[in-house]
């Protein structure tokens, strides 16, 4: 049987990392998690090439940004998806820049965790959905 | 705090005529100021320049530049710009040479013969209005910052709120497809409303969190817009389709006159923002009466409406709910920060276009967008802090 896709969590925010490897763990996928960009980086060096990366942006000593560029510099990690996480709004300066495979915004629904996920790993060429990026539909504040 | 006035104000002398310059300079002396020299007026500007005294007392005329261009050129120099500068002479002594004098930047104009006390009264009259100027200004920089490290802090403190927001949302969501999966009948229909509501919940912890940053990015001036081709039609649905559990919590209905696919260029997530703001506002207080969307192609682009039968805003308010912090309510009686329709406004201006509210015939209110078809990109839209 074929191993599950596994999937690189880099996130200085231990509760969220640990929730990410949870859900991602509950839906079948292997996860590894890193908790910077230099973490990571080392941890790609010695173990098995994860088919995703779930990637914060703003870390400690080796930040999100930092770690894309290491990446796309070394020929046998460049190929990896990434999918940039990030509390930031401005999505367009991030996938200007970054060229990742996808973008998830903190907060964000279970729902678009796994939709963004399975698209990229089975790189289906569909466009995101838009609900990804719209506003929760709640009454209260106005 | 005022700081205490100079003991001591510095003041320039500058005369050609060595007698006037020494009779001037003792008038100086004996008021108690301290006093340096010069004798022509690109020796007045070097001095000046090299170090900026309280004030200048200048001649008129005098040997190389006349007294009118050296008071232009010292007040042309940012170090010197506001140094206070009395124009002195004993042959210019009409109107219309005064009147010149004040033109070229000068704080005041004696004619000679003078008394020493009408100098020093003058001089301490002009350095009070200068100290006066310069506390205000300090107190306008000192404004500035707090305002600077306000709008800092609640882009920070937004962005520190989002991080437990993001665990607490997905293990919510992560309990309740557990729950479903897992936990038979009756456990999840009793779990289901629960986790409904704190789901709920944060999603409105969400949305004020988003409000506080765009709050900070408007006021300092980060505010763009990122157009793109959108079928407006397609996205008030797909608003509305997520709207519509909560319209019938409050007991509302939503209603859509479409116009058919109408496509233009504009900021989806940013529409997408204003109009939820807008039905979600509509649903709030429109007293469980049916909310009606309209959307159709205008002269200059498109048209939206938002229609619901509450109890209306008062003409009077019909302006100022627009504003920051505003409400057309009372805050004692419904929650939310007061920035809804601020940022609505942020974001059709951002868009060139309008937004105006108008009774619904009968009873309530209409909220109408205009979008403009063709958006022009500004760096930043112009925002009044």
């Amino acid at each position: 049987m074929k191993a599950a896709p596994m999937i690189l969590v880099v996130d200085d925010d231990v509760d969220i990392r640990e929730t990410l490897a949870d859900l991602l763990r509950e839906e079948g996928y292997r996860v590894l998690s890193a908790c910077n960009g230099l973490d990571a980086m080392q941890l790609l060096q010695k173990c098995e090439h994860p088919s995703m990366i779930i990637l914060d942006m703003m870390m400690p000593v080796m930040d999100g940004a930092e770690f894309r560029e290491a990446q796309l510099d070394s020929p046998a990690l460049a190929d990896i998806p990434v999918v940039v996480f990030s509390a930031h709004g401005d999505v367009r300066e991030l996938t200007d820049r970054l060229h990742p495979a996808g973008v998830l915004r903190k907060p964000l629904r279970l729902e678009e965790l796994l939709t963004v996920t399975d698209r990229v790993l089975h790189r289906r060429n569909v466009p995101a959905p838009r609900a990804s990026i719209s506003r929760p539909a709640v009454v209260g504040p106005d | 705090m005022i700081p205490a006035a100079k003991v001591n104000p510095s003041v320039l002398n500058v005369n050609d005529r060595e007698a006037s310059r020494y009779l001037v300079s003792q008038m100086l002396r004996g008021a108690g100021f301290t006093v340096s020299e010069a004798p022509t007026g690109l020796a007045a500007i070097d001095s000046a320049l090299k170090s900026p005294p309280d004030a200048v007392v200048l001649d008129v005329r005098l040997p190389d530049l006349d007294g009118y261009e050296v008071c232009r050129r010292l007040k042309a120099e940012p170090a010197t710009r506001s140094v206070p500068v009395i124009l002195t002479s004993a042959l210019y002594v009409d109107t219309e040479h005064k009147v010149d004098g004040f033109a070229a930047g000068a704080d005041g104009y004696l004619t000679q013969p003078f008394e020493s006390a009408e100098l020093s009264a003058t001089l301490r009259a002009l350095l009070r209005v200068r100290e006066a100027e310069r506390d205000a200004r300090r107190l306008a920089d000192e404004l500035r910052e707090a305002i600077r490290v306000r709008d800092e802090f609640l882009s920070i403190a937004a962005h520190e709120l989002k991080t437990p927001l993001t665990s607490l949302q997905l293990q919510l969501d992560g309990i309740q497809r557990l729950g479903k999966k897992e936990l038979d009948g009756t456990w999840t229909r009793r779990l289901e409303p629960k986790m409904a509501t704190a789901i709920r919940q944060t999603s409105r912890l969400t949305v004020l969190i988003d409000d506080l940053l765009d709050v900070s990015r408007i006021t300092q001036g980060r505010f763009v817009i990122e157009p793109a081709e959108v079928d407006l039609e397609q996205l008030v649905r797909e608003v509305l389709e997520r709207f519509e559990p909560e319209a019938e919590r409050f007991g509302s209905t939503l209603g859509f006159e479409p116009c058919g696919p109408l496509t233009q260029c504009v900021d989806p997530q940013r529409i997408d923002q204003l109009v939820s703001n807008l039905v979600s506002n509509a649903i709030k207080y429109g007293g469980a009466h049916p909310v009606t969307v309209r959307l159709a192609a205008s002269a200059t682009g498109a048209r939206l409406s938002v229609s619901d039968h509450g109890f209306g805003v008062a003409e009077a308010d019909r302006a100022r709910i627009f504003g920051r912090f505003e409400r057309a309510v009372s805050s004692r009686h419904y929650g939310g920060l007061g920035l809804g329709l601020f940022i609505c406004q942020q974001i059709v201006d951002a868009h060139q276009g309008t937004i105006h509210v108008e009774p619904t015939p009968g009873h309530g209110a209409t909220f109408v967008v205009e979008l403009p078809a063709k958006v022009v990109l500004r760096a930043n839209p112009e925002v009044t802090p």
